[in-house]
């Protein structure tokens, strides 16, 4: 398969501003991650709030600039790029939000939205970028005269596709989702991530997939990189990862999915606490203030990423 | 739309008429009889009593109210006690010369104002910002009549380039001479009531721009590979705007009342100055028709605000 990015060791410092009392302290958002994305797939990005995963992909697109490490579109590194290289870059890049309704300019209607780069980057004249506008409507399954209308007279399911839609005005080749059906009904829920299947198969476009719902990602995905403190901690392909996960914290994870059974025995783990602050992680390895297998090594030593026949998961339990 | 402006109008309307009934009643509180302050001392009681008749102050406050009111229909807001003139006649002459000032004032305000603030808070925190921002507290926080004279001292006095005081030089009439000289008189008054006044668009240009700015469609505007000045012009700028249209409509609506200090240190002949003469006269028919003007401009102002602001931005509701 066809690589089209490499990211390299990236991470993401957030630098808080120190208080009359406290000095500036560096939160590692995102912490020495790296993977690649092929032509076609879909890669799932999973943890919880805080885990990192929507820093991630923020800043492979460049929308927060990298504190270190690579990011190799097509062999050309992007993390250091700026002005109009990086714009020029961008269309070829989409994101598509969480939230469908702030990410739509209000004053502007959803023609506008969706015209606005094609017009900016001379991909298409007005005409055109009209016609496409319309046709990219009807692709998302809405009605082309809502191009005149405004982000407010429309339902959750209908912004997120406005929000597909508007990603896809400039054909990009990689589609970064956050969370894009995490604010939607369920049923709706179900709409878009087909939507988001179908518009794969037609134009074979390469997602990285950011949810903390595992059966969202698992119905979508080829590859899964399970996120923990700003750091990947198990990242293989699907069908190993639900079938032997290995980290403790995955294995935790996939048990609180729910199984739709009433009958089913219910064996979840529940992990104890909350993810711990980022500014602070602790010193061993991240997890182990509420890892169910703890060992007394995890406190002292931060485990190394390892690969077992291409499953790649960072705890003690497997290094020796 | 027709229907939400109809709306808005007739809730302008009935605003109008509690406020004229509040300066109507508020007036008739005051201590003072206008009966004694408008005659002489030495009339007799049946002088005094012939008067009150004569201004219908002898009838039950009821009877006066919808007098005044009737009146008021007619574009008659009584008579002046000192100047023994028709209050409407007085706030004429006067509103043409506070309607320049302030117009002046106003439009340079906002061409400085409302850029400089989307400005610095795009550049929030940079230096700019922060001299911007000590500019515009400074400017705000300043004694009016302590900056007019110390104008005036300087460029009235100590360098006479600029006359010291009214609104043109009597003698002077029509042609480019007459236009020169009304400009002339205008710079100080207008360059004292900037420093009020340009804090308010800066500041509230400025917070609403960086309100903006974090909003998850500037995000989105960036990762469509627009450009920065687009996106702040373009996507932040127009929906920043509400706020401040709303502070302007306010001001606007304020700026028939004049400004008290401002044109009274500059002995300009505007309303302000009318008030506060109508003040150390007792005067209470100008003032009450003062306020009845300034009222009526505010709601005015207002309405035309609000039809403004739902034109900003489609999601105020048009019902």
């Amino acid at each position: 398969m066809e690589k089209i990015m490499e990211v390299n060791n990236l991470k993401k410092y957030f630098t808080l501003k120190g208080s009359l009392f406290s000095r500036k302290r560096i939160l590692k958002a995102v912490d020495d991650v790296s993977f690649e994305l092929y032509k076609g797939e879909t890669l799932g990005l999973v943890g919880e709030s805080g885990s990192g995963k929507s820093t991630t992909g923020r800043t492979i697109l460049r929308l927060l600039e990298p504190t270190y490490g690579q990011i190799l579109y097509r062999g050309k590194d992007i993390s250091k790029i700026n002005g109009e290289e990086l714009r020029s870059i961008r269309k070829n890049m989409q994101m598509i939000f969480q939230d469908p309704y702030a990410s739509l300019n209000p004053r502007m209607t959803i023609g506008e939205s969706i015209i606005e780069p094609m017009l900016s980057h001379n991909l298409l004249g007005k005409k055109d970028a009209e016609e496409r506008a319309f046709e990219l409507l009807e692709l998302v399954g809405l009605d082309s005269d809502y191009y005149y209308r405004y982000p407010h007279q429309f339902s959750g399911g209908q912004r997120q596709r406005i929000g597909i839609a508007r990603a896809l005005a400039m054909n990009p080749e990689i589609i970064v989702a956050d969370e894009p059906v995490s604010a939607l009904d369920v049923s709706v829920q179900a709409q878009i991530i087909n939507l988001f299947k179908d518009l794969q198969e037609k134009f074979g476009f390469t997602y990285v997939f950011i949810a903390h719902d595992l059966s969202v990602v698992k119905y979508l995905s080829n590859r899964i990189a399970v996120m923990y403190l700003g750091e990947i901690v198990e990242f293989s392909t699907k069908e190993v990862l639900f079938n032997e996960p290995l980290h403790p914290y995955t294995i935790a994870l996939m048990s609180a999915i729910p199984v739709p059974d009433p009958r089913a025995k219910d064996k979840r783990i529940v992990l104890d606490g909350d993810i711990p602050s980022p500014v602070n992680p602790p010193q061993g390895c991240r997890f182990s203030n509420r890892c169910f297998r703890k060992m007394d090594i995890c406190d002292e030593v931060h485990p190394e990423l390892v690969e077992i026949n291409g499953h790649k998961v960072r705890c003690h339990l497997y290094s020796a | 739309m027709a229907k939400y402006i109809t709306k808005r109008i007739l809730k302008g309307i009935v605003t109008f008429l509690i406020t004229i009934t509040l300066t109507f009643f508020i007036v008739r509180l005051m201590p003072a009889d206008p009966a004694t302050l408008l005659m002489d001392p030495r009339m007799s009681e049946a002088h005094r009593q012939q008067l009150l008749k004569d201004f219908g102050l002898d009838k039950p406050l009821i009877v006066q109210y919808f007098s005044f009111l009737r009146n008021l229909l007619k574009g008659d807001l009584g008579i002046s006690f000192m100047q023994k003139r028709p209050v409407m006649d007085i706030i004429m002459e006067k509103l043409p010369w506070t309607l320049l000032l302030m117009t002046i004032t106003q439009f340079i305000t906002m061409a400085v104002g409302i850029p400089l603030g989307i400005y610095s808070g795009h550049k929030r925190g940079s230096l700019f910002d922060q001299i911007v921002n000590a500019v515009a507290i400074f400017g705000i926080s300043i004694f009016v009549p302590w900056l007019g004279f110390t104008l005036l001292y300087i460029f009235g006095y100590n360098l006479a380039i600029l006359p010291i005081g009214g609104a043109h030089t009597p003698g002077i009439d029509g042609g480019l001479e007459y236009f020169l000289d009304v400009g002339k008189h205008l710079i100080l008054p207008v360059i004292t009531l900037m420093s009020i006044y340009l804090a308010n668009y800066v500041l509230y240009t400025r917070g609403s721009v960086i309100d903006v700015l974090s909003e998850d469609y500037i995000r989105t505007a960036r990762s469509k590979g627009m450009k920065e000045m687009r996106v702040l012009w373009k996507h932040a700028s127009k929906n920043a705007m509400i706020p401040t249209v709303t502070t302007a409509g306010l001001m606007i609506g304020r700026m028939v009342g004049g400004a008290v200090l401002t044109e009274t240190v500059f002995a300009y002949p505007g309303v302000g100055r009318m008030i506060y003469q109508a003040v150390s006269q007792q005067d209470f028919p100008i003032l009450q028709g003062a306020f009845i003007i300034l009222a009526l401009s505010v709601i005015i102002m207002n309405i035309i605000t609000d039809i403004l602001c739902a034109y900003l931005d489609p999601r105020i509701k048009l019902e």
